[in-house]
């Protein structure tokens, strides 16, 4: 049951993207991470507020945490710009490599408080099979 | 272009994604999800006034889009709810092989529907992806 609850989710994020893009083809860019994060906002700010009854509270926290936004627009902006262009599929098979290294990357300096742990060679077919399938993926 | 744009789109998800967790673990979890959207609406609004582009915010061409593109932060919405669920109940390996394969399994229907792209090596390298991030987690797992 929990896998088919995954799997949905993962449906439904990749639908996300798809739609984004559709967005962009009738906004800017920005008009897209407008609109994307201030429904999302409409419905958490009713969640939070009229059914949890939470009060909202967001001080006291290191610098980089207040970056989310940011990084919330660069997300849904380059998703957007680039699965309009290339398809969600090349964008999805790229960004999966993105965040494998960058996972290594973060986890091998031990940066955002994370255990530092050095790469394993084990890893390395895995991560030739995936830049295999990112290359089939570009070329097809 | 594109192609550096999506592998940084990685870079930027794996970062988020612990930065959403620091913030979640400092607020909650919905506290830390709406610091987000507080920030993004704010930010991306005065972006499209920085850019001359404040017409489209007018209600006729709001209205002139059709409905269901507006969907998308809805499906995202929901789909965080059910990897949290999910997660706790299977664990990161799993959870996030499972969604990216529901992930990549809808891009490629869907770039079909909207973009008519589609051929065999596109999904044999989409199968490659997923069977080479498995083993790299599965590996991943066992160094830790």
């Amino acid at each position: 049951m929990y896998y088919i609850i995954l799997l949905i989710a993962g449906i439904l994020q990749g639908a996300m993207n798809s739609l984004n893009a559709q967005l962009g083809e009738h906004f800017s860019l920005f008009g897209v991470t407008f609109f994307v994060h201030f429904i999302a906002l409409v419905i958490l700010l009713f969640y939070l507020l009229a059914i949890k009854k939470e009060k909202l509270r967001f001080s006291g926290a290191p610098w980089y945490i207040y970056l989310v936004g940011v990084m919330g627009i660069g997300i849904v902006a380059s998703s957007s710009w680039v699965t309009m262009h290339i398809g969600a599929g090349t964008l999805m098979a790229i960004s999966t490599l993105g965040q494998l290294l960058s996972s290594e990357f973060i986890d091998a300096l031990g940066l955002f408080g994370m255990e530092k742990v050095l790469p394993d060679r084990r890893q390395i077919p895995g991560f030739l099979i995936v830049a295999a399938g990112v290359a089939l993926v570009i070329i097809f | 272009m594109y192609y550096i744009a999506a592998f940084l789109n990685g870079f930027l998800n794996t970062i988020n994604r612990l930065t959403n967790v620091e913030a979640g673990k400092r607020f909650g979890t919905g506290n830390g999800a709406l610091i987000n959207y507080i920030e993004a609406t704010i930010l991306s609004l005065f972006l499209i006034f920085i850019t001359g582009k404040s017409g489209e915010l007018s209600p006729g061409h709001i209205v002139s889009v059709p409905l269901w593109i507006y969907l998308g932060s809805v499906a995202g919405l929901i789909a965080q709810v059910l990897q949290i669920t999910g997660t706790l109940k299977t664990g990161a390996l799993i959870s996030s092989i499972l969604t990216l394969a529901g992930n990549l399994g809808i891009a490629i229907v869907l770039d079909y529907v909207f973009y008519g792209i589609a051929s065999p090596g596109k999904v044999a390298g989409i199968f490659l992806v997923l069977l080479g991030t498995m083993m790299v987690e599965k590996s991943k797992k066992r160094h830790s």
